[in-house]
């Protein structure tokens, strides 16, 4: 259902006296130029008003010392001196921050000065500048209470946590676009940026719990473009650009012999050196620059159009995006087309249908950054010539040093992509048998089939560098989902009560059908060949249905009086299909409020404040992201042997699944304090929240111990085993002005939250981060989330004498096994010995706070949009950087890592020997030489626009831009990319594991309207 | 219009609603129910079929490659590779606490996740309707024994480890300690007694049996426990039953042990089975990881010269060529081109020799070689480690005429003369050709754990330690040429072993972390 709720905003009539005065006459027009009538037009600091005409002219009694003031719904006021003259036309600019806003909420809208609880709303057009896949990169520091980690990559999903993390199990939020919820695990990059009208992040459970079991971490609605009747309106934009990457710092083979050949020296070993001696600067193999290409090109034009009559309205797209990836291999791209059509078909009575089809297509971008940064440099890509086989895979060369699979090797075999073909249609039908009522019946049919390709040829390197055989793949993963939604709406007022009530029935259904075969041994490679049926051994198909199903009862209530006084209550009751019978059913009610502190008579008059608005508001809301149907159910999988004289195949079955029979809905409840202003005119407006999430019963595979024998790999078992709090503060400014040719709009937004764990099960902390077969992360109950554990280095050793000082009190040494240039780990509970009661914190992956600054400038015909991003108070565990320092097990090195490396007394302090024994675990376990600084703050946007002046082209509107994408980046941070290293799960965030990083992009855009 | 419409969806609406149960129930399809199993006499014996998997499990990485590791750590074996990484093994080859490494942390968790195959088994097999009561009851002396061969595994390595005997959820651990020694090894006594009970023989199994566990296997483990605690009368006694029951006898020829025509042979109580059906990871692993890196093997274990060497001094030339391949060696018993002067590269292999044992003849080698798919079974028990766990056991007792009869019958095989000598003079003869006899099949280091020597210390720490005899003779004292070149992998082995920490292997540390403790680290780790 969809309730729009209007009530005119009746400005406070201004007291004071009449007189007679000479008139002031003229015309109101939007910046547009379209004319304005019924516009209010007032007398400052007088109690005179009118309100223009249908040709938007007015007349007023003014004294020429007067001020007029000129407002009128959705745009913003201006006021201008009389000084003396008699006609004054105005041209009135759209409200950027505007009340009359209508801001969706779950089954309806309703006036953004109506909301009780916490949302925030973004316009599609705040997201275009950004060119990227997904909408989510563009909203990335444009809303308060959304923390957005991008990953680089074509066609990644960034990691979305709305208002800190209340559930190990998931911090992504429902996206529900045009009122269909969609699967948990949805990448929203399917969706065109391009089609979005608005994004509103439902971030308080008043505002969430409309969507009950899945609404624990927020809710983001998407509404898509409408259309709208009147003049049809054609756009086109497009944009081009190149992505590069940064180099790191890696050695060449020179320096690489030094680090390996020391790493033996220093142990008094032999080094197992199998290239030439003495190699000079410069020499070997530059893997980065074989590899990554310098630049990779990204593409996204969109056309579109909207309009319609008073019967029918309609609003079209069609939007292309590519994006490769650095490699030779790897892009991305979608062809996507929506077409949102409404049909009046009697009176009261309209059928829409909104289409959206959609192709995408992918070839499988390689995670090879860090075994291109660790591949032996002394190794040539390819064999000598004269060693060639037919098979051009066996002729890449092995690796002389160290167990990296030769990345060029790698990239030639990659063959893996994935096709989406996919369709979305909504028709819907809406009735208004008497004023007031809406009855609204939306089915949704969500149909994708995917079609994934995966070849490996068959190829010999070296023992551990080959494929035995050549392996080819067909997967076919079809998903229906299907949605009915049935709302039912009315609305009415008493006097200066209103009231708005809906109630709804849901129904919704998931199913996915997979189907996967495969065969073995291809005669050989050759394109044509890369099919099943070429495959010539072990034909294999495999595959399952998996089904799961929600239906939902639900209902709200709205009511203010007078628009001071406010109260929206809300329930939901669902019945989900993921868990046993009798834990299946779960209510979800929600209560919020809130008063108009500036629409009370006390404050009538003064002009400082347009609006001042406190609100407060507390919900339930539930998670059911368990990953899959009946894992409350023991089950039983294939575990085959052998019996008999000849060795026969004898089918045998194991348990393959543990279940928790007692499963159930993990539940948050939330509570959120707000306070909204707008002041100056509305050029300043201002929204506070404090809010604090409480999660029960909370849903989480757990490793368990292994004694227990499950299955599962390290024993894990889905479990309600704790609960987790966030709580914090959200902050937001916005600014818009302008004088002269300048107008100003200026965001600054700030997002403060700190994640615990309550109470996690059996009160044990729950381990994660594996770094060198130790868990460097502890989530303690009543703790912050993913924090680091680990050892403390207090230095180095320089000599013997300290080694042999750094004992017991019974003389035993804490490091036995030390010499000098070992680091020295600090015993730090005095036991003589060092074990995991030494390990103390070393850091917190997640910030303590995050910040998003977006100015819109413009001169003229110029404009300038600068969007920023930081994160500050968080630590990254720079695991690679281990390795790049140690070389070991032969891997490649930083090109200081010699420098720096202890090489007798006084030499450092910081970095130890290199060793290739590593006895003293210098490299091997967590500590405090791995803990950095992980605070960044990023230019992800600098655009700079140019729109023809309308003396040149009057038809239309044509802008050109210049952009960049994260041209810079502050951080102390020394790996590839502090933002990709911050990801992670809830639970094991901050360890960088060398993701793909973000590149730098540049683009040149144009934007045509006519 | 309008009213039907709304009278419509509110009727479909309620409908809906009241067959909601079923629109709400939706299993995982495509897979079994364990709760509603057990049904048949087939799914019981699929369920035991799975329990045999847990043996030695389908892959190299789970379980199957601490075997050749285990002998790494003793005098027989090199850890060998020096081309790769090799933090895989170094830890476990050379005493450096291998707490944190996945080779203990796999051979841990996929014993008890087989043990946890037989629990099922046991706890649910009682309660199924089939009526054949004589499968029922060897069934469950089927899971009994495996279930016990899981437990003597980890005991062997570990010491002793919590106890669990059923499907339990994690709220029923917490806390779980380690039961001691004494209590794990009566456990896993009182276990096999029952087995051996309702086993059959082997000779009443069919032929498509062949495989199973047999009341001949649980006698001849009983006899191994009895034995690793020092009973030696109760080892005597049953190991007497096993020899005696007719069902087993030595091969007639040292070679054809370790051969794909003899699994299963008169000679075996017990041996993990292979099969080269394509696509299911039925073969064995270990010839590949163990084999020349120049013959697409991974070399991951070495015999010595010091192994080679006691088998010159024991004039025993049968079999030291059916267990060492020598770098440049015609392979013996493989006819194959490949396996003239065969290469073992000495700048790839510490010792440049290789197991003969586990190595197959090219022409019975499945193709691809690492397919996964080599028929070889593994041999676990067989009767001439029967033969001479019986005559260490007896010349414990006292009977060392019944002993020296035991231990001659395996020198008889290999041309070796009879043994006469007695009391501590048999019981040296007795370990040595033990050694010799089962060099490489994974008994070795649980030998030297085990035996104390004249001067009362372990065998073992008389080997290693500073001033070990192993570590002394390869660092001070042998001529191999190939052993002293090749210090990629470092000749003093086991110069770190300490004998108040290295009798034991670690439990995986995450294990000691997860329990907060209540499960406690062997001592000095």
């Amino acid at each position: 259902m969809k309730t729009y709720l209007i009530i005119m905003l009746f400005i406070a009539p201004l007291i004071g006296w009449a007189q007679e005065q000479p008139t002031v006459s003229g015309v109101v027009k939007g910046s547009d130029d379209t004319i304005i009538s019924g516009a209010t037009v007032a007398v400052k600091g007088k109690p005179i008003s009118t309100s223009t005409d249908n040709d938007g002219s007015y007349h007023i009694a003014a004294a020429p010392q007067d001020t007029l003031v000129y407002s009128f719904v959705g745009y913003q006021p201006q006021q201008l001196p009389v000084a003396g003259k008699s006609t004054i036309d105005v041209f009135l600019e759209p409200m950027a921050s505007d009340l009359e806003e209508v801001v969706v909420v779950g089954y309806g809208a309703v006036r953004k000065s109506d909301l009780t609880s916490s949302i925030t709303s973004v316009k599609g057009e705040d997201l275009k500048d950004f060119t990227a896949g997904s909408a989510l990169n563009a909203l990335q520091g444009k809303a308060n209470g959304v923390q957005i980690t991008g990953s680089g990559g074509p066609g990644a999903s960034p990691r979305v946590i709305i208002r800190g993390i209340t559930s190990v199990n998931g911090s992504d939020p429902l996206y529900v676009v045009d009122n269909v919820p969609l699967p948990p695990g949805t990448n929203l990059n399917f969706l065109n940026p391009e089609d979005i009208e608005s994004m509103e992040v439902l971030k308080d459970a008043s505002a969430a719990a409309i969507f009950g079991t899945r609404a624990s971490n927020g809710v983001v609605l998407i509404t898509t473009k409408k259309g709208k009747s009147g003049k049809t309106v054609f756009t086109f934009s497009g944009s081009t650009g190149i992505q590069t990457i940064s180099k790191p710092n890696i050695a060449d083979a020179s320096i690489y012999e030094q680090v390996y050949k020391t790493r033996y020296t220093n142990d008094d070993n032999e080094p197992i050196w199998n290239a030439e001696d003495n190699l000079k600067p410069g020499d070997g193999t530059d893997w980065w620059k074989e590899a990554v290409n310098t630049t990779a090109m990204i593409h996204n034009y969109n056309v579109g159009f909207q309009g319609g009559s008073e019967k029918n309205v309609f609003s079209g797209n069609v939007g292309y995006f590519r994006q490769n990836s650095q490699y030779d291999v790897g892009y991305w791209d979608r062809l996507s087309i929506r077409l949102n059509n409404e049909y009046t078909l009697i009176e009261d009575i309209k059928l829409g249908i909104d289409l959206a089809p959609r192709y995408e297509s992918w070839t499988n971008t390689p995670d090879l950054y860090a075994d291109i940064m660790r591949m032996d440099p002394t190794t040539p890509i390819f064999r000598p010539t004269d060693e060639w086989e037919t098979n051009v895979f066996n002729n890449y060369a092995r690796s002389k040093h160290n167990q990296v699979w030769n990345p060029m090797g790698r990239l030639a075999r990659l063959d893996e992509k994935i096709q989406h073909f996919a369709l979305i249609m909504t028709p819907h039908l809406t009735v208004t048998p008497i004023q007031g009522m809406t009855a609204r019946t939306q089915f949704n049919v969500n149909a994708r089939v995917q079609n994934a390709h995966k070849f490996e040829p068959e190829f010999f390197i070296d023992n551990l560098e080959q494929g035995e055989r050549s392996y080819i793949e067909r997967r076919n993963d079809t998903n229906i989902d299907w949605n009915w939604t049935n709302t039912l709406s009315y609305m009415f007022d008493l006097d200066k009560h209103y009231f708005t009530t809906m109630v709804g029935f849901t129904m919704e259904k998931f199913s996915t059908y997979g189907l996967l075969g495969s065969r073995y041994d291809l005669p050989n490679s050759h394109p044509d060949l890369r099919y099943l049926d070429a495959g010539t051994d072990e034909e294999k198909a495999s595959g399952t249905d998996t089904y799961r199903t929600l239906m939902s009862v639900l209902g709200r209530l709205t009511y203010n009086y007078n628009s001071k006084y406010y109260l929206t209550a809300t329930f939901r009751r669902d019945g989900s299909s993921a868990f046993p019978a009798g834990n299946r059913y779960a209510n979800f009610p929600s209560i919020s409020g809130a008063w108009r502190v500036s629409n009370e008579s006390f404050l009538a008059g003064q002009d400082i404040f347009q609006d001042i608005k406190l609100r407060a508001g507390w919900g339930r809301v539930g998670n059911q992201s368990v990953a899959g149907p009946g894992l409350y159910i023991n089950l039983i999988g294939p575990a085959d042997y052998v019996f008999g004289p000849e060795g026969t195949r004898y089918v045998g079955s194991a348990v393959s699944q543990v279940g928790n029979p007692l499963l159930t809905w993990e539940t948050v409840e939330d509570v959120n304090v707000g306070l909204d202003l707008a002041f100056l005119q509305n050029k300043f407006t201002v929204g506070i929240d404090w809010f604090r999430k409480r999660n029960h019963d909370m849903l989480m595979q757990k490793n368990n111990l292994l004694v227990l024998g499950y299955p599962m790999w390290d024993a894990q078992m889905w479990a309600n085993i704790g609960s987790m709090q966030a709580q914090g503060w959200e902050f937001a400014l916005k600014y818009s002005d302008n004088s002269h040719a300048f107008t100003y709009d200026l965001g600054l937004n700030m997002t403060a939250v700190q994640s615990k764990a309550m109470e996690l099960a059996m009160d044990a902390p729950i381990l994660t981060g594996a770094v060198y077969n130790d868990l460097a992360i502890r989530n303690i109950p009543g703790e912050e989330i993913s924090r680091f554990f680990g050892y403390q280095i207090d230095g180095v050793f320089q000599n013997e004498e300290q080694v042999q000082q750094h004992a017991g009190t019974d003389a035993t040494l804490i490091q036995p096994n030390a010499q000098p240039g070992d680091f020295i780990f600090r015993d730090t509970n005095g036991d003589g010995q060092l074990n995991e009661d030494d390990k103390v914190f070393m850091g917190k992956a997640f910030p303590d706070f995050t910040v998003g600054f977006n100015a819109r400038l413009g001169y003229k015909n110029f404009d300038l949009v600068a969007n920023f991003y930081g994160s500050v108070g968080n630590d990254i565990m720079n695991l690679p950087k281990v390795g790049f320092y140690s070389g070991e097990n032969g891997q490649n090195v930083y090109a200081d890592a010699f420098d720096k490396a202890w090489n007798g007394e006084g030499s450092t302090n910081t970095f130890a020997r290199l060793s290739v024994n590593d006895l003293n675990n210098n490299y091997r376990i967590p500590s405090t030489f791995m803990v950095e600084n992980g605070s960044f703050l990023r230019a992800k946007l600098l655009q700079l626009g140019y729109t023809l002046p309308s003396s040149m082209w009057s038809n239309g509107q044509l802008r050109l831009s210049l952009s960049a994408q994260n041209l810079f980046t502050i951080t102390n941070y020394t790996g590839l990319d502090p933002e990709v290293a911050s990801g992670g799960t809830a639970l094991e965030s901050g360890i960088d594991r060398l993701g793909y990083p973000n590149p730098r992009t540049f683009l040149l855009g144009l934007n045509l309207t006519f | 219009m309008k009213k039907i419409f709304i009278a419509l969806s509110i009727y479909a609406g309620s409908y809906l609603f009241t067959s909601c149960e079923k629109f709400l129930d939706r299993p995982a399809l495509g897979q079994e129910n364990l709760d509603t199993y057990f049904q048949t006499e087939e799914e019981a014996l699929k369920q035991i079929a799975g329990c045999y998997q847990g043996v030695f499990w389908d892959d190299w990485w789970q379980v199957a490659q601490f075997y050749p590791a285990s002998d790494m750590a003793t005098d027989d074996m090199w850890m060998n590779n020096t081309t790769q990484s090799q933090s895989s093994y170094i830890r476990t080859a050379h005493y450096q606490n291998p707490s944190q490494d996945d080779l203990l942390k796999n051979y841990w968790q996929y014993r008890y996740k087989a043990i946890l195959r037989s629990n099922v088994v046991l706890e649910r097999l009682p309660e199924s309707p089939i009526t054949n009561e004589e499968l029922r009851e060897r069934i469950l002396a089927e899971a009994r024994f495996l279930r016990a061969f899981q437990y003597f595994e980890l005991v062997k390595n570990f010491g002793g480890v919590p106890i669990i005997e059923s499907l339990s959820m994690p709220e029923e651990v917490q806390g779980v300690t380690r039961n001691t020694l004494e209590e794990c090894y009566a456990f896993i006594e009182k276990e096999l007694i029952a087995a051996a009970e309702g086993l059959p023989e082997r000779s009443k199994y069919p032929s498509a049996d062949i495989g199973r566990a047999t009341k001949g296997a649980a006698l001849g483990y009983l006899g191994k426990v009895y034995l690793y605690q020092n009973k030696m009368a109760e080892a005597e006694e049953v190991l007497a039953q096993v020899i005696s029951s007719g069902e087993y006898d030595l091969l007639d020829n040292f070679d054809k042990v370790w051969t794909i025509e003899h699994n299963n042979s008169i000679e075996s109580l017990f041996e993990v089975q292979y099969s080269d059906a394509v696509g299911y990871n039925l073969g064995g692993r270990l010839s590949v990881i163990t084999g020349s890196r120049n013959d697409s093997g991974w070399s991951w274990s070495g015999p010595t010269s010091d192994l080679e060497n006691a088998f010159k001094a024991a004039g025993d030339e049968i079999r030291l060529r059916a267990t060492i391949i020598k770098h440049g060696d015609d392979v013996w018993n493989d006819l194959g081109e490949a396996a003239k002067n065969y290469v073992i590269a000495p700048a790839e292999h510490k010792s440049a020799r290789i197991n003969r044992k586990f190595y197959i003849p090219h022409a019975q080698r499945a193709v691809p070689y690492d397919g996964n798919r080599n028929k070889l079974n593994h041999r676990l028990l067989r009767f001439a480690d029967v033969l001479l766990m019986y005559a260490e056991a007896a010349n414990a007792t006292g009977n060392d005429g019944e002993a020296r009869n035991a231990l001659n019958r395996v020198r008889e095989r290999v041309n070796l003369n009879p043994v006469s000598s007695s009391g501590e003079a048999l019981r040296q003869a007795i370990r040595d050709e033990r050694r010799l006899e089962l060099a490489l099949e994974h008994q070795r280091l649980y030998d030297i754990r085990r035996w104390n020597d004249s001067n009362g210390k372990k065998v073992i720490a008389n080997l290693f330690g500073p001033n070990g005899s192993f570590v002394r003779y390869n660092t001070e004292i042998s001529t191999d040429t190939f052993e002293r070149t090749n210090q990629r992998e470092n000749s003093n082995k086991g110069t770190s072993f300490n004998e108040s920490r290295d009798l034991l292997f670690p439990i995986p540390n995450s294990e000691i972390v997860l329990s907060e403790g209540s499960i406690v680290q062997n001592p000095n780790f």
